[in-house]
């Protein structure tokens, strides 16, 4: 087995089928999550990408192939709890992942669980509010917040765990562009400055192209992987596969069918700025 | 009507009741009803009314507010009160109506089991009215929890009353925008008879429900995620802790009922 | 058919402690076969108006015409206007209930008390509308289908009602783009074809400006900015004020207009854009 230090999540040859199933949901993944880094799974509906997701965290078991979570092995039920703390996960509707009716209770209901004593209990979820910019609705309830600020929490109680990696199972797509961004930006500072390594499971391009690594699935497979750059670059590929491309890439594609000399790996639009500029200095 | 309900809502506030142990607001609650119900005479029942009194006041509530609380119970009340007359046999004839004689026994009976009522309800009031739910249903968790020795499911109880208390507002919100959804669609329903006003029901319940339970299959799965295990070695955030305060309405509480009983006697 | 909405006030909770002025003077005339895109972000009353459109929420006061029927008057029969102004909530599919989906889709029609044949009619051509299969679908559960099915299907039972306005309140939320791409497909080609005039409440400044030919901005209960999306889409700065985004070809035609280059105003379509710049790099083609 792989060094766990490097790679926070090894999946090898990994399948699941749900039961009474006739075909596999998952087939055949390998795959890894390194130490820090942000990881974007992407797919249309139906793709296996959301399975894919539970088999981190070892709410599913692999039917075929095996998971290490931080060098622990899902199919072992006496690790369940300890790979659950190692993966946190965060899903897709807001109203559904809270379960106390104040938010730091449910800050603290993960810690409760895992047995934490009540001193400790109440400085690890300040920590944590204060972490996704919280704090200040630490008293109240739940359905009086905003989409964004219920993500937030829900990435509260999971961060009030320790974890090494987060699972973000389209996490944002319930949520308008200001909770969205609220939720990304939260994800993207945990990685960077706590060194937290990030899935996100998204069918949102603009959130997957700010990813280092990106895999796409396709009827259970990986379809594509890269850096967003390699991935997005292959257009019509992309497209076929159920998917967009950013509207940057999409305009550099378009470009050079026109015969302009623009990167076909343009992204964003500082970039495809910075490219227009280039080819007029060079004409 | 369904505003008027006092029994069950919160009262935020910062007083001496608000602050007592949830546990000792709860033992206190059903030593004043156990109170209640031993009183037999008209002074006792002043008395009681006044300690009650002494308690909403401390509690920072209009005794208004409280007294409103029962006005949604008053059929209830006139329903037993009126029974209490008819079925309660006596001696002192009052008035004789030939096939029914209004007795003084049955006419105390009534007044005293109603008053009985009033004060239960009132009672009750002043405890959800100054414990929030969350303490509530933490002090009922470990008031219950000698029980689960002999396998009663306190954990699983507190559990299922928090999961409920939060989710009732999401559910108000979603009955309400079905129900706007289907009126779109040219649903009615406010007129028709009982039957056909059944039946409008469907449309609105069949999805309510169907969003219920998928909402529970996802917090289950969340919950799961979160390393959820049942109530065995789980501690919890807040830790009750018995304080002066506590014993101080203890003691209050059993002067109370120490006259009550002497009272009693006295008046029998 | 019009509707015409006139100094419209709507208090939310009016009296209690926590009373907000959720809609505050909306004058607007929402005029036939018109395509609307209703953008704002969470909160600013976008969802709360159109819930006026058919009398949904009556208004505190001011007044809401629609086809010269007043909403708030009792003589109007809200069912007739909820006919004629189709209004399909976020996530409609959480609104089904029927054992098939015919049935379903049948439920508004059989409101509107027609006969079966009549019913059966409407049923067929509002799947034909929304690309679902009749023949291979009409009898199956809606609890069978995928997302995207299920969310047409309840665009269908709206459909099926023959409203000549059709509400829809971000039809395209959580759905992945392929997802995306048919429901706005649909939507557009309903315009086109049937002439039915659209009002779409968006998040997306990018769908909003491919399909929409006047841009409502709402703003903190008020309306903010109404017109075409090319002007609408040009006061980047006031838009993203009101916390909204714009569309990323305007973005660019801006930064490329500080760099000095020769991008024309108003210019809001990834296929303008892409014209514009050919445009300048021929011209520099030119002069080298």
């Amino acid at each position: 087995m792989a060094n766990y230090e490097d790679n926070r999540i090894i999946a090898s040859s990994l399948s699941y089928a749900y039961p009474d199933a006739d075909k596999s949901a998952v087939e055949n993944v390998t795959m890894r999550v390194k130490k820090g880094e942000f990881l974007a799974i992407l797919g249309h509906n139906g793709s296996g990408k959301s399975t894919l997701a539970k088999l981190f965290n070892a709410l599913y078991v692999p039917t075929a192939g095996t998971v290490w979570v931080c060098g622990l092995d899902t199919k072992d039920d006496d690790l369940v709890f300890d790979i659950r703390q190692h993966a946190g996960m965060v899903f897709q509707n807001p109203d559904n992942q809270i379960v106390a009716t104040v938010v730091e209770e449910d800050v603290a209901f993960g810690l409760e669980n895992n047995g934490v004593a009540p001193a400790e209990i109440r400085v690890r979820i300040d920590e944590a509010l204060a972490a996704v910019n919280m704090s200040k609705h630490a008293k109240k309830a739940p359905h009086m917040l905003s989409g964004g600020q219920k993500q937030r929490v829900a990435i509260a109680g999971v961060l009030a765990m320790k974890p090494d990696v987060i699972i973000l199972d389209e996490s944002t797509a319930m949520l308008d562009p200001s909770g969205r961004a609220e939720v990304m930006n939260t994800v993207h500072r945990l990685n960077r400055e706590e060194g937290i390594s990030v899935v996100i499971i998204t069918h949102y391009m603009s959130e997957a192209a700010t990813a280092d690594y990106l895999i796409v699935m396709d009827e259970g497979r990986i379809a594509m992987s890269g850096t967003p750059r390699e991935v997005f670059t292959k257009v019509e590929a992309v497209r076929k596969l159920g998917l967009d491309v950013p509207p940057m890439t999409d305009l550099a594609h378009m470009l050079r069918e026109n015969g302009l000399d623009v990167r076909a790996d343009v992204l964003t639009v500082d970039e495809m700025v910075e490219e227009v500029c280039r080819l007029s200095s060079n004409i | 009507m369904l505003k008027d309900i006092t029994l069950g809502q919160y009262f935020p506030g910062d007083s001496a009741i608000h602050r007592m142990d949830p546990r000792m607001k709860l033992i206190l609650t059903i030593a004043y009803i156990v109170g209640v119900f031993m009183v037999g005479n008209l002074p006792g029942y002043l008395l009681a009314l006044g300690f009650l009194y002494l308690v909403v006041r401390i509690a920072g509530i209009s005794f208004r507010y409280i007294a409103k609380g029962v006005k949604p119970l008053r059929f209830i009340i006139i329903f037993t009160f009126v029974l209490n007359l008819f079925f309660v046999q006596g001696e002192t004839v009052l008035f004789d109506l030939g096939f029914w004689a209004l007795t003084k026994e049955a006419l105390q009976n009534a007044i005293y089991f109603a008053l009985r009522l009033v004060f239960l309800v009132m009672g009750t009031s002043v405890l959800t009215l100054t414990t929030s739910p969350v303490q509530l249903t933490d002090g009922l968790e470990r008031l219950m929890r000698p029980l689960q020795r002999f396998h009663f499911p306190a954990h699983e109880l507190a559990m299922m009353m928090t999961i409920a208390l939060r989710f009732i507002p999401t559910l108000l919100e979603e009955t309400d925008k079905i129900q706007k959804a289907q009126m779109a669609r040219g649903a009615d329903f406010e007129s028709g008879n009982l039957i056909a006003r059944a039946k409008a029901m469907i449309p609105l319940l069949v999805p309510l429900f169907v969003s219920a339970f998928r909402r529970a299959n996802d917090l289950a799965m969340a919950m799961e995620a979160r390393c959820y295990r049942g109530g065995d070695h789980r501690t919890r955030l807040r830790e009750l802790k018995y304080t002066k305060l506590d014993a101080i309405a203890l003691a209050g509480m059993a002067a109370f009922i120490a006259i009550i009983v002497l009272e009693g006697r006295l008046l029998g | 058919m019009s509707i015409v909405i006139e100094h419209l006030n709507y208090v939310y909770m009016a009296g209690g402690p926590y009373e907000t002025k959720a809609l505050n003077d909306i004058n607007l005339t929402i005029s036939d076969g018109e395509f609307i895109g209703l953008i704002g972000h969470t909160g600013s009353g976008k969802s709360t108006l159109v819930q006026h459109l058919n009398g949904l929420i009556m208004p505190t006061s001011g007044r809401v015409l629609v086809d010269g029927m007043d909403l708030a008057d009792k003589a109007t029969d809200r069912r007739a206007v909820r006919q004629r102004v189709g209004l399909v909530f976020q996530y409609p599919e959480n609104q089904l209930f029927e054992e098939t989906v015919e049935k379903d889709i049948a439920f508004g029609p059989k409101n509107l008390g027609l006969d079966e044949n009549e019913i059966a009619r409407r049923v067929k051509d509002a799947m034909r509308r929304v690309a679902l299969d009749y023949d291979k679908l009409h009898d199956r559960s809606v609890f069978e289908l995928s997302g995207g099915q299920m969310r047409r299907v309840a665009i269908a039972g709206v459909l099926a009602m023959e409203p000549q306005v059709l509400v829809l309140d971000e039809p395209c939320a959580g759905l992945d783009p392929r997802g995306r791409e048919e429901i706005l497909g649909l939507i557009k080609k309903l315009h086109e074809e049937a002439g039915t005039t659209i009002v779409m409440v968006s998040h997306s400044m990018d769908d909003v400006a491919s399909l929409a030919e006047r841009v409502i901005v709402m703003n903190h209960g008020e309306v903010a900015m109404d017109g075409a999306p090319r002007d609408v889409f040009s006061c980047g700065e006031e838009l993203r004020g009101m916390g909204l985004d714009v569309p990323q070809a305007v973005q660019l035609a801006g930064r490329l207009r500080e760099r000095g280059f020769d991008i024309p105003e108003g210019i809001y379509l990834i296929e303008e854009i892409r014209e514009a710049i050919l445009k300048v790099a021929g011209k520099e083609a030119a002069h080298a």
